[in-house]
């Protein structure tokens, strides 16, 4: 059976049994040079298939993934699911989408030359090696290309083909005794035209990363500015998108939960979810059986939308988002990246957050990580042993600066992002 | 499949090759306010196969355990290996290694139990929340339990067979407090199936009225001071020091990357008081959580020193850089799924208890804080680390104080081990959750309390 018969199969299987039912079958392929401690010393290849199936016996709901097509595979799980659906509780939340248009989507390429990736990785290293020789490069370059289909009772068909390559790691400089602080990074790319080096974030991370090399601890403690690069931009994006999804909003522990339609933030802020931009990577459908559209979560610091599934839509009242969020873009602003580290008395220029899972209200506390002291408009130096801690509410309602020049990682899009009421501790 | 079932590939094998046959098996059950939020299973099993050829590695998985694919996946990780070895200018280098041969099956021996079973044990957790803690806004009950089963054979020799399940509970419990939530997360289970637990319900209950009256503290609790302060870490936060702070800086591949611990072999950087071991299966006498008798590679584990009286003894090792620091592999080799290639990876990390009493420790603290439970943690090459602390006191002149908010604390671990001046004779293991480097990881940790100068972190 192909991966398309297999999901009728499935789907077949479970309508047997289940009173409505959803089948999601996926096939990925991989290849992957990996470089460890600045060695290219291991070449990966893998080809896997996995079958997700959700069954619901009136509105009783069980779910179960494995990885093994075959009939026989497909037809112990639908009596499993059938058995998970059997134990639990009616929850009359629980739905499967309803129909929608059948579609097929596509993108990116459809297959990689080992050898080109093997000649792109050679070169970053060799690039690496010339222009930061004291870093020490950890990189994985993967190419994937998966085919999903998703098929429900209500007769919904979503068809998926696509690859990428994805080129993460983490870069790491040694001089004598001294260590840098671990920068890490993740792209995501359509093509492997372009230098790895000169890709996204990479060289300035590189470049950071040879700065981490000396750093000193700030003294004191105080309430500052901080100017966040697009990875902290992306850390504090996601944090925004826990306290605005599922879990948060079901248990009541969102502090946003009654913010819908009200100001959360600056005026400056837009944060998008684009899931079919082709800005940034594409997601088709949603894991819930939706078709993903783009949308906009904040439009200029209003919250327009939580980023709930059907489920959480349906316990809560709430509108089901219309993806399953991530993809995250911010337009950029107007003012240049230095003009801005400019203005700034005495704060950070904040670029890795290592923390803890912040609380459910928002509170956020760690170490800032490839982080430099600004003060009296110019950066200072690199930063050790600083901690900050705040409330990602704070964070929103006082940005005060979006930047002209963004990053796109393909994974976000975000411009550098200038904000306030942050205490920063040093030694 | 048996491991006699493989013996037929090992004429296959041209070079150093590693084969193995793996099941990951996870069931997530979830009530939020007594609804279930998560019902399902995931199985994840396959074949793979790892080749060295001259210092350069390939590797090939599959789903399919037929003799075709696994036939195929022999042929292509060899030639995986083939074709970096024709790059990059490598070297012979011999893998060191002894065979081993040993067979373990931690699965449970009782009747298993149906998904029905699992939900209404978890449905009794949950109606023993709502009839003993009052005043809640929100609680949480989870049963995650996570299945290994490994086949592995090598062309050094080494056999292998280990099924190597866990289970945990974790509840959360949140009440609010002027509009914002106040939560508290207890973690039980260990090694085992599920059905090794099913009759702890008594050990869950008492759990959750220690978890409940924590919580009832923490919503009278102050803010900690930020800063560098004396404070007793609970042995819970002790075993995550000596995982993140020393034991992921000590895995020799982060060692050869720059980690701060490549200069400080055989050289002082804890105080005298600080022995930490990464156990591979026995600790005084007794099964460590997730015991390891052969790694991924076919090892054969062993305990790895890490301090000793707070010299740095050792590096944990896989074979490769093993050979390249001239020294013994140790067993730390491990994979997450069957699509995974071993990594160093810590087993069973602990600091070593020492001889005093914790009371004693509280009393001898004029300013400064208890923290008794742990949020999650990370480190750095530098050796900075930190971890979240959602539950401590204060302690003023060697009294414990008021509860304090949830906090993070960090420092350089050399510094903040070399500050130690008192260790507890009693020590405490967990393992839940998972280690994250490139693939997840089942470990546990351990230790005793520890008084030390940690930075915390606050408004």
């Amino acid at each position: 059976m192909n991966l398309k018969e297999t999901a009728s199969y499935a789907l077949k299987c479970l309508k047997k049994e289940l009173d409505s039912s959803s089948v999601e079958v996926k096939k990925l392929h991989k290849k992957e040079f990996i470089m460890e401690s600045g060695r290219l010393n291991l070449l990966k290849t893998s080809s896997h298939s996995s079958l997700s199936l959700t069954g619901l016996s009136g509105h009783k709901k069980g779910s179960i993934n494995i990885n093994k097509i075959t009939p026989e595979a497909i037809e112990e799980a639908v009596s499993q699911v059938k058995t998970f659906a059997a134990s639990s509780r009616e929850d009359s939340a629980n739905e499967i989408p309803p129909f929608q248009e059948n579609k097929e989507f596509s993108t990116g390429p459809e297959d990689a030359e080992k050898e080109k990736m093997y000649t792109a990785l050679k070169e970053f290293k060799e690039s690496c090696n010339r222009e930061f020789p004291s870093v020490v490069p950890s990189v994985s370059l993967t190419y994937s290309r998966s085919e999903n289909y998703y098929l429900n009772s209500n007769g919904t068909s979503f068809i998926s083909h696509k690859g990428a390559y994805i080129l993460s790691g983490s870069f790491l400089a040694t001089e004598g005794l001294k260590v840098s602080s671990l920068n890490t990074y993740s792209l995501h790319l359509s093509d492997l035209d372009t230098p790895l080096i000169e890709q996204a974030s990479i060289r300035r991370k590189l470049k950071d990363t040879v700065n981490q090399l000396n750093t000193s601890p700030l003294p004191g403690k105080f309430t500052g500015e901080i100017i966040l690069t697009p990875s902290a931009v992306s850390y504090y994006m996601n944090l925004l998108a826990g306290i605005i999804s599922d879990s948060a909003l079901i248990s009541g522990k969102s502090p946003l939960k009654h913010m819908l339609n009200q100001r959360i933030g600056s005026p400056l802020l837009t944060l998008k979810s684009c899931p079919r931009s082709e800005e940034v990577t594409s997601t088709y459908f949603t894991a819930g059986g939706f078709e993903a559209e783009d949308t906009t979560i904040i439009d200029k610091g209003i919250l327009k939308e939580f980023i709930l599934g059907l489920y959480a839509s349906n316990k809560t009242g709430h509108k089901r988002s219309l993806n399953s969020g991530g993809c995250f873009v911010i337009p950029p602003g107007n003012n240049n990246l230095m003009d801005i580290i400019g203005t700034v008395k005495k704060g950070i220029l904040l670029d890795r957050f290592s923390g803890g899972t912040p609380t459910g209200n928002g509170d956020f506390s760690g170490v800032a990580k490839n982080s430099y002291y600004i003060e009296d408009g110019k950066i200072q130096h690199p930063l050790s042993e600083t901690m900050i801690s705040g409330n990602i509410k704070d964070i929103l309602v006082n940005m005060k600066a979006l930047s002209k020049e963004t990053e796109n990682t393909g994974h976000y899009s975000f411009p550098w992002i200038q904000t306030s009421g942050i205490t920063i501790s040093g030694k | 499949m048996t491991l006699e079932s493989l013996y037929k590939y090992k004429e296959l094998f041209q070079e150093y090759t590693e084969l193995r046959i793996q099941k990951t098996s996870t069931v997530s059950i979830s009530l939020l306010k007594g609804d279930i939020v998560s019902n399902r299973s995931n199985t994840a099993s396959g074949a793979c196969c790892r080749v060295c050829k001259d210092g350069m590695w390939g590797f090939s998985s599959t789903a399919e355990t037929d003799d075709e694919n696994i036939t195929r996946i022999i042929e292509e990780a060899t030639e995986n290996a083939l074709f970096l070895s024709s790059q990059e200018k490598s070297r012979k280098r011999e893998l060191p290694g002894t065979p081993v041969m040993d067979s373990r099956d931690y699965g449970t021996k009782k009747t298993r139990v149906s998904q029905k079973d699992k939900i209404d044990f978890l449905k009794e957790i949950d109606n023993y929340i709502m009839t003993n803690c009052p005043g809640l806004s929100s609680r949480t009950v989870t049963m995650f339990s996570i299945d290994l089963e490994k086949t592995l054979l090598t062309s050094e020799g080494s056999e292998s067979y280990r099924n190597l399940p866990r289970t945990n509970f974790y509840f959360q419990l949140t009440m609010d407090k002027e509009g914002k939530p106040v939560e508290i997360t207890g973690i039980t289970g260990g090694r085992g199936h599920f059905e090794e637990f099913e009759s702890s319900r008594e050990t869950i209950f008492k759990s959750i009225d220690q978890h409940y009256s924590m919580l009832l503290e923490k919503m009278d609790a102050v803010d900690a001071e930020a800063g560098i302060k004396d404070v007793i870490l609970h042995s819970d936060l002790a075993g995550v020091l000596a995982h993140e702070a020393m034991g992921h800086t000590t895995e020799a591949d982060f060692v050869l990357e720059g980690s701060v611990a490549k200069d400080y072999l055989h050289k002082k950087v804890a105080s005298d008081l600080i022995s930490i071991t990464d156990f591979a299966h026995t600790f005084q006498g007794e099964e460590c959580l997730i015991p390891i008798h052969v790694d991924d590679e076919g090892n054969k584990a062993e305990d790895v020193v890490i301090i000793e009286k707070g010299i740095l003894k050792n590096y944990m090792h896989n074979k490769e850089t093993a050979a390249l620091m001239n020294q013994k592999p140790k067993g730390n080799a491990r994979a997450f799924n069957y699509s995974d290639e071993p990594l160093i990876r810590m087993r069973n990390t602990a600091i070593l208890p020492g001889k005093d009493k914790l009371e004693d420790m509280i009393r001898s603290i004029k300013d400064g804080y208890f923290l008794v439970k742990r949020g999650n943690g990370q480190a750095d090459s530098t050796g900075e680390f930190m971890f979240s602390v959602p539950m401590g006191y204060e302690i003023k002149e060697g009294k414990l104080g008021k509860a304090i908010n949830e906090i993070t604390i960090s420092g350089i671990a050399m510094d903040v081990l070399k500050s130690v001046t008192m260790v507890s004779d009693e020590m405490s293991w967990r393992t839940a959750g998972f280690c994250g480097k490139r693939q997840p990881m089942v470990l546990s940790m351990g230790g005793p309390a520890i008084k030390c100068k940690v930075n915390i972190g606050g408004k």
